[in-house]
């Protein structure tokens, strides 16, 4: 077994079995969406917990939740897109914890990370190119949403470039969302494997050597492991949200 | 490794259909009432901090007309002070005045008395005199000196006396 098939089977998803068809279109049952199902039923059952679970036992965990859902508020949605930012608060907090719970249970030994899919996180970047031009006719209407795609005051002969580019705008700034957390997530997992799998490129040369570099590379690969579950995880569900919130709030208030 | 950058439209269907439900889950579930329970201890907050904002105003305020009083019980007290010096000094004035009044006219009194004292004196001693001479020329009519001697001796002397009276009556 070499290592580009341990990497396959770790990061790319894994049909189980096809539940239905849409046209031409398997819907599988996956891994990777077992892994969304089980984040998802984690959401709900902890929100039940902190709402039916006796008072004692949840407390420090609403306080961290309420902390957590007052930052995302106060420092993320609010500055972003003003007292309007209160009608779409609950997308933005679902987005960072749905996001958080899926990257936590990747790092789950046996589990798989959902947001390490392409599909998955080209999926919530879609949701979110779609919020952000919903939430632009939402706020100003059809047509002066169309007019505030291009800046005020431009010459019209730049019109036919200006609005090219524009629209290309839109679609790499949720394509590089889309992309960062992917490769995020797949990063941090393809290091430590890496790590793990040096035991056994130098175990092949000699047993020896590969027992004397183990301590070494679990060491690494433990430290990649607390980079991943402290900094980088927590940090690309708020880098998403808090994308996300900037963009809908440009969308928002075109002026700015 | 081919597969990896190759969406798959499956998984997409499922994932907008979970996180879509996720969201109005969430929302019912979850944030309403945390946000809810944000917004009432903020609210709690704020207006705990206004109702001490409100106390310290009110503090002020009363600190305020306490001053106030004091500095107009103070101007009060000043100026009844100082009525009250002048009323002393113009009960002082009328007392000299009436004192200076009394004095004057006992003086007055004392000397009209002196007068009449010295009136009664002379007249007193006009009469005396005018029996002394009286007793003299007796006494002189007596030594048998002849009547017309005795007229001119008489008549000089009260021409004398005329001229006495005259020169008492300049003092």
């Amino acid at each position: 077994m070499d290592f580009k098939t341990i990497l396959e089977h770790h990061i790319l998803d894994h049909s189980f079995k096809s539940l239905f068809f849409i046209g031409n279109v398997p819907l599988v049952f996956s891994k990777h969406l077992l892994m969304m199902w089980i984040a998802s039923f984690l959401l709900i059952s902890l929100f039940l917990f902190l709402k039916v679970g006796s008072a004692h036992a949840s407390r420090r965990v609403k306080i961290l939740i309420e902390a957590i859902v007052q930052f995302i508020r106060d420092e993320v949605v609010l500055p972003a897109l003003g007292k309007e930012g209160k009608k779409y608060l609950h997308y933005f907090l679902t987005l960072f914890f749905f996001i958080l719970v899926c990257n936590l249970l990747g790092l789950i030994p046996g589990a798989a990370c959902a947001t390490g899919n392409i599909a998955v996180t080209a999926t919530l970047s879609l949701c979110t190119f779609c919020l952000i031009h919903l939430a632009g006719v939402r706020q100003q209407g059809f047509i002066p949403y169309l007019k505030n795609i291009v800046p005020h005051g431009l010459p019209v002969w730049l019109l036919p470039l200006m609005i090219p580019v524009e629209l290309l705008g839109f679609l790499t700034k949720t394509f590089a969302l889309s992309i960062r957390l992917f490769m995020n997530m797949i990063a941090g997992h393809i290091v430590v494997l890496a790590f793990l799998g040096l035991i056994f490129i130098f175990g092949a040369l000699n047993p020896w050597i590969g027992l004397s570099t183990a301590p070494l590379s679990i060491a690494m690969s433990l430290f990649i492991y607390f980079l991943e579950l402290l900094i980088v995880v927590p940090l690309q569900a708020f880098i998403f949200t808090f994308l996300t919130a900037l963009f809908v709030g440009a969308a928002i208030h075109p002026e700015h | 490794m081919e597969n990896l950058l190759k969406p798959d439209i499956g998984l997409m269907f499922w994932t907008v259909v979970t996180f879509l439900a996720m969201v109005f889950i969430l929302k019912k579930a979850a944030w309403a009432p945390i946000l809810k329970l944000i917004d009432e201890r903020e609210a709690k907050l704020k207006n705990e901090l206004e109702s001490a904002e409100k106390n310290k105003e009110d503090l002020e305020k009363i600190k305020k007309e306490y001053e106030t009083q004091l500095s107009e019980i103070k101007t009060k007290a000043q100026s009844l002070l100082e009525e009250a010096e002048k009323k002393g000094l113009q009960i002082q004035e009328t007392i000299l005045k009436t004192a200076d009044a009394k004095a004057r006219q006992i003086l007055e009194k004392g000397k009209e008395q002196l007068n009449l004292e010295k009136d009664k004196l002379l007249a007193d001693l006009k009469k005396e005199v005018g029996s002394i001479s009286l007793l003299m020329a007796e006494k002189l009519l007596q030594q048998s000196v002849d009547k017309k001697v005795q007229e001119k001796f008489l008549q000089d002397f009260l021409a004398d006396l005329k001229d006495y009276k005259k020169e008492k009556s300049l003092f």
